[in-house]
């Protein structure tokens, strides 16, 4: 039996409260709010507000560690079975508005075309399928991870194995882009070496989530999502009321922001002269035309997340199977509450755009707005070779530099066509490029960096619950043993969250594509294999070796091999390819051993996932 | 089962909403279809709809079946 501590008591009554939880941090994050900005009335420099921001992340992690701290293997792993739905969609829907990049999503709807729905679509959708297909029968099975899930269906511990190694891969590329981007957007706040800030972030996320496990990701990943929701529906909802009088800006936008938009533009092309151009770089974003390329991304990455490990991670911790509906129930909500009004802010920000970019002249620096030099040499999280603001070509560093770069005419009116912004230029700068105070940018700046915090939380927490039964597919019932085992899997995340992050600062020329190839690891192979484990009875345990290695050379031949890279869609990214291939393999090659080969069906393990009546044939560690 | 249907038929509801006012929504944002950013909103939400009927429905069967809903290791 589990003793449970005094701080383990605290720690559930807690997470069957999320929804005051989730109050009392937003309250804790207004009042921060209004407290920076009296700093900055008093006239002190913006960089003590940073400074305050920057200090507060960290005791606020040690805090939530050491008020989660645990010695029990089954409270680090699952806390339980005690968590409430209400949390942990809370802390799924914060990791899932960091994999749709939430800070370039307004940069990719300036862009233009379908590329940003297939990214706001796409992991919703993949959320939706990883629940209705897999989600509740990991949860009614009792395994503490899809590994040990599949080992037990196939009586193969080898199987689980496999499974394992691929998930942790998978989560581990994720988590390197999480940091990367972590990492790049804490850059643009700390003028510190990118080596401190590494070693800052990882340490945020060891002190979360070593000593509490699934509470420590759990709570602090709420938190985060409470913070973005506050930072990002914030501003835009005061502006919605500001400007039109309605205060839902999720779905007043199409009627009053959108028109607005479409009048200036209007005129701008009857102008003509090159008025209007694009004002947008996004990294990698399909072409506008191409919807059927749209289509496919937002297919790869609803099957990557599907599958992903901070989508799964936290279900073996929910309370039962109708409570993994409902939590999803809430992911999916409260994600449309934050994403439905990132339209709404790429509208505001265009208008804010056209009032301060139109008209402007090289002869008069007094029309020039001042937040446009203040990025300078900041580079984009999302593509560090590309500055965040550019002005006809060059990094925009003041006037003169601007004026010679546009052929040193001062009397000329700047064009719009001539200003460059990277993609999450338009989030960051948002409360500049709207007239709002300061502290928006701030908050801003701050969900900026906690929301890859929390996907880097969830990733590594799941990976260490993977490790957890790795190696053993029995119970251990001894306290000694199941504390050696909490040490070793702290051990893992340490060193996991450690090279993630080096990873992150010194090897990441663009760290989308390490998450591109997490995807597709999650998608290519483990989605096909958890489907065909709880659905199909004839899946064999051979058939599952033999489809998983198949898949993984698939993988490893498009990410490595030149010759084999070429069989790719042009215009997307090569692991997108590489998925649709290895989903193609995995499935294939398990149907054909499966059908060849006598039928093994594990039917005790089947009925219990799926029946309604039966009960959890596997069971979480007794410490 | 009637809350089942009656979240499905919100969610299809809430689909068919879409379709309509993002036809007639004012203009469009940077090339993309006003429908297009209508249902990136209502995405979501009918998806957790569904989601909330599948808790009812489950919740229901074990309440049928006689059985605990949860599974708790305290």
């Amino acid at each position: 039996m589990i003793e449970r501590t005094a701080s383990a008591n605290a720690s559930a009554s807690l997470l069957s409260n999320a929804g005051r939880y989730a109050m009392l941090a937003g309250l804790a994050i207004i009042v921060f709010a209004l407290l920076a900005m009296l700093v900055e009335q008093t006239g002190a420099p913006q960089s003590l507000a940073l400074a305050l921001t920057s200090f507060l992340v960290l005791p606020v992690a040690v805090f939530v560690g050491i008020q989660t701290r645990t010695m029990s293997l089954n409270e680090w792993t699952v806390a339980q079975r005690t968590c409430s739905p209400t949390f942990a969609g809370l802390a799924q829907a914060a990791s899932l508005l960091a994999i749709c990049g939430l800070t370039t999503l307004a940069g990719r709807i300036f862009h233009g075309g379908t590329d940003a729905m297939a990214w706001m679509i796409g992991p919703v959708l993949g959320a939706v399928i990883g629940t209705v297909l897999v989600a509740p029968y990991l949860r009614k099975s009792g395994a503490i991870s899809v590994s040990e899930l599949v080992a037990a269906r196939h009586s193969s511990r080898i199987v689980g194995l496999i499974l394992a190694m691929a998930s942790i891969v998978s989560a581990f590329l994720l988590c390197w882009s999480a940091m990367a981007m972590a990492i790049g957007e804490a850059s643009h706040f700390l003028a510190m070496p990118k080596s401190m800030i590494a070693i800052a972030i990882a340490a945020t996320v060891l002190v979360c989530i070593l000593p509490g496990g699934i509470r420590g990701s759990m709570r602090a990943n709420s938190l985060v999502y409470v913070a973005v929701a506050i930072a990002v529906i914030g501003p835009v909802t005061w502006l919605s009321i500001a400007r039109n009088g309605w205060p839902i800006p999720q779905l007043g936008y199409g009627i009053n922001i959108l028109a607005d938009v479409n009048d200036i533009e209007g005129q701008l092309k009857t102008i003509g002269g090159g008025l209007l151009g694009p004002q947008v770089d996004v990294p990698g974003a399909i072409d506008a035309g191409n919807s059927l390329a749209s289509l496919a991304m937002m297919l790869f990455l609803a099957c990557g997340i599907g599958a992903a490990q901070f989508f799964l991670g936290p279900v073996p911790a929910i309370r039962g199977r109708a409570a993994t509906f409902k939590s999803s129930g809430y992911t999916l909500m409260l994600t449309a509450f934050v994403l439905g009004a990132i339209p709404a802010l790429a509208g505001f920000a265009k208008l804010g755009l056209y009032d301060d970019l139109l008209g402007i002249s090289f002869g008069d620096p007094e029309t020039f707005p001042s937040w446009l030099f203040s990025f300078t040499p900041l580079v984009s999280a999302a593509d560090p070779s590309m500055a965040m603001a550019r002005i006809c070509g060059a990094p925009a560093v003041d006037l003169q530099a601007a004026l010679a770069a546009c052929g040193g005419d001062s009397e000329q009116l700047a064009r719009l066509a001539d200003f460059r912004l990277s993609a999450d230029t338009i989030t960051l700068a948002f409360g500049s490029i709207s007239g709002l105070p300061s502290v928006i940018g701030l908050l801003i700046g701050m969900a900026s960096v906690l929301l890859p915090l929390a996907l880097a939380n969830a990733l590594a927490q799941a990976s260490g619950s993977i490790v957890a039964r790795m190696a053993v597919a029995t119970d251990v019932a001894n306290p000694v043993l199941a504390t050696s085992r909490l040490f070793m899997v702290r051990v893992f995340v340490a060193a996991f969250v450690s090279a993630a992050a080096w990873l992150g600062a010194f090897h990441s020329a663009d760290p989308s594509i390490a998450g591109h190839w997490g995807i597709a690891t999650s998608g290519g192979l483990v989605l096909p294999v958890m489907i065909m484990t709880i659905w199909w009875g004839r899946f064999s345990r051979l058939a599952a070796i033999l489809a998983m290695l198949c898949s993984a050379s698939v993988l490893a031949g498009y990410a490595f091999i030149p010759g084999i890279a070429a069989f790719s869609i042009d215009g997307l990214p090569v692991a997108l390819s590489a998925a649709f291939a290895a989903l193609a393999v995995t499935f294939g090659i398990a149907i054909i051993v499966s059908m060849l080969l006598p039928r093994e069906t594990n039917r005790p393990l089947l009925d219990a996932i799926r029946l309604p009546d039966t009960a959890p044939l596997l069971r979480a560690p007794s410490w | 089962m009637q809350v089942t249907l009656a979240a499905i038929s919100v969610a299809a509801g809430l689909c068919v909403a879409a379709m309509f006012t993002g036809n007639s929504a004012a203009s469009a944002l940077a090339g993309i279809p006003a429908d297009m950013l209508l249902a990136a909103l209502l995405i979501p939400v009918a998806g957790g709809l569904l989601m909330f009927a599948m808790a009812g429905w489950q919740a229901r069967t074990s309440r049928r079946n006689n059985i605990s809903d949860t599974d708790i290791d305290a």
